[in-house]
């Protein structure tokens, strides 16, 4: 009898079983025909030392679903979500913008940007050629080379002293000699154009 | 002794004054800085030259003012607009899927200006829409060819230099549909003897029958107000540029490759029909049917010599040409490519570098005849256009 139960609660049971299987049904995650990818589409290095501001208009997102959502990073650190971020770079900052797509998709790693050493920066100038020489001087004679001026454009030259004040000036149309008449000490000289500008430490003897 | 006390006393004083006087006169240069230039303002680059895909700069604004930044058209964008003291942003421009174009970004402080010139690239491939039908042109880089001259054929003409400028060329010929879409009526339909010769009314076929006053005149009239451009017939020379593949040109002897059944509807394959266009292989530069299915009319007046003057019985051949627009005057306009009707065997129609010409009215050899049979019924035309 007791075998007779036993039985009759296994098939029981097994009917149970197979009737109401529970079936799981699981959605693949989302996911975007191409992968996404952001391009850096500027090449130039970003300098160090002075107010950079960057934008999306500098980068290109590629696959992945639209809408995204950008996140500005520097040394690992959030600094902005917007479409601009504003910031000064230190030489060997690592900065990073982090793109994440509908589907919670990021890209991030192909947009680390170098910052170029301070230094460098200020190797740049904008003497645009411009030569002032000899800077010790004794025959109270100072020679300016300029590059070449646009039609009506003049190059102001003038003497500053040391606490700033402005000694004589000229206005020269082409590279050139200028006599002057100042006391022996140190000066310096600013030579002025429409694009470029040049300053230079003298001695007259 | 009070004297002496006194006089020890002030001593050391005077001393350190004038140790203090000197070290101030002899050596100035290491305790100054240079005067800060008020009103400096200098840019990392003056100009920029964007490729026709979105693009983007970095610039460096170098001044000790407060500066403000403005770009001269819509598809130029700035990261910043305004700043104060040295400041890098971006100049960023929309991809362009027209021709190349220019703008500059203004930079100013309160007495200072700079502009930087940008420069976008145009598309090499723009698709117009024109009263619902789309048009493809290609870009053709300009470069230097050696025109004419092959296969020792002397109505090919003599071979000789040209330089010829970017311009955009239509992918296929002139189709049916665009011809009365954009004239209302096909050139068949004043045709009365044309009844019966349907198969040539195919909306994608290229248009023919068309003769050289009626494309110039009348649909170029047309069109080009309908798209605002300046649309032309091609010169012989970049007719010929083009076909050859431009500045990938290999030598071929049809538009694509040297077997013309891969590239043309000739007198052998094309059943004694025009075909759709663009069902064959394109040449080099994305260019359908340049040999083959319909002939086409360039905007050159036709001269064997193509007007080179002739002295002491020798033809004076220019060095080279600047984007030669043909002779001056003449009796018959220059139609190139071959067609449909064109028989390989007997002769060279089909090759990029052979020359025809019809009369402008469209009539020739077989004028007085039933026009439908005039030579022009095998000769179509696309369009070019430089900006």
């Amino acid at each position: 009898m007791k075998k007779a139960i036993l039985y009759i609660s296994l098939i029981f049971v097994t009917i149970q079983t197979g009737i109401s299987q529970t079936i799981v049904k699981m959605n693949l995650p989302q996911q975007a025909k191409e992968s996404l990818k952001v391009v850096v589409l500027f090449d130039e290095e970003i300098p160090g030392g002075m107010t950079v501001v960057l934008g999306l208009m500098g980068y290109q997102v590629n696959g992945g679903t639209a809408p995204y959502s950008f996140e500005w990073y520097q040394n690992g650190k959030l600094i902005g979500k917007e479409d601009v971020v504003s910031l000064i770079p230190a030489n060997g900052d690592q900065l990073t913008i982090k793109v994440t797509d509908k589907n919670r998709c990021f890209s991030q790693s192909s947009v680390r940007m170098k910052v170029k050493s301070v230094l460098e920066n200020e190797k740049e100038d904008f003497s645009g050629g411009i030569k002032i020489y000899p800077t010790l001087i004794s025959d109270r004679k100072i020679h300016i080379s300029l590059p070449k001026l646009k039609v009506n454009e003049t190059a102001l030259v003038r003497f500053i002293d040391m606490s700033g004040k402005v000694k004589t000036s000229n206005s020269i149309l082409e590279s050139q000699a200028i006599n002057f008449e100042l006391p022996s000490g140190s000066y310096f000289i600013s030579v002025v154009t429409d694009e470029f500008h040049k300053v230079e430490k003298i001695v007259v003897q | 002794m009070k004297s002496v006390f006194r006089k020890t006393r002030i001593a050391p004083i005077l001393l350190l004054l004038s140790v203090l006087y000197l070290f101030h006169s002899c050596d100035p240069i290491n305790t100054d800085k240079p005067p800060v230039l008020v009103d400096s303002l200098g840019t990392s680059i003056s100009s920029v030259e964007f490729a026709s895909y979105k693009d983007a700069c970095l610039v460096i604004v170098r001044t000790n003012e407060s500066w403000t930044a403005t770009a001269s058209a819509n598809w130029i964008s700035l990261s910043a607009n305004s700043g104060k003291g040295n400041t890098a942003f971006l100049i960023g421009s929309n991809e362009n899927q027209e021709f190349k174009r220019e703008g500059k970004v203004t930079i100013n402080t309160g007495k200072k200006s700079k502009e930087i010139k940008i420069v976008q690239d145009g598309t090499s491939r723009m698709v117009l829409n024109i009263l619902g039908i789309n048009i493809a042109l290609r870009k053709i880089e300009g470069g230097v060819f050696t025109m004419s001259g092959s296969d020792n054929i002397s109505y090919y003409g003599v071979a000789h230099q040209v330089t010829l400028s970017d311009f955009y060329i239509m992918e296929t010929e002139v189709t049916n549909q665009l011809w009365k879409t954009v004239m209302k009526t096909l050139p068949y339909d004043t045709i009365p003897e044309f009844t019966g010769h349907s198969q040539h009314l195919k909306p994608f076929q290229a248009v023919s029958a068309t003769n050289w006053n009626d494309v110039n005149g009348k649909f170029l009239t047309a069109f080009n107000q309908i798209t605002a451009k300046t649309f032309k017939l091609p010169t012989e020379a970049q007719w010929e540029y083009a076909a050859c593949g431009g500045k990938y040109y290999q030598g071929k002897k049809y538009a694509g490759s040297d077997k013309l059944d891969d590239v043309a509807w000739y007198y052998s394959n094309s059943g004694g029909e025009k075909h759709d266009v663009g069902d064959k292989n394109p040449n080099e530069l994305g260019l359908y049917d340049m040999s083959g299915n319909v002939s086409e009319w360039c905007s050159d007046w036709y001269d064997q010599n193509f007007g080179f003057p002739i002295q002491n019985n020798t033809l004076i051949v220019p060095a080279n040409q600047n984007d030669p627009i043909g002779p001056s005057t003449g009796t018959k306009k220059v139609v190139r490519g071959g067609s449909y009707v064109s028989e390989l065997m007997f002769s060279t129609d089909c090759n990029v570098k052979d020359r025809r010409s019809i009369k402008p009215n469209g009539y020739d050899m077989y004028e007085g005849n039933p026009r439908v049979f005039f030579m022009c019924k095998n000769t179509g035309f696309r369009l070019v256009v430089t900006q």
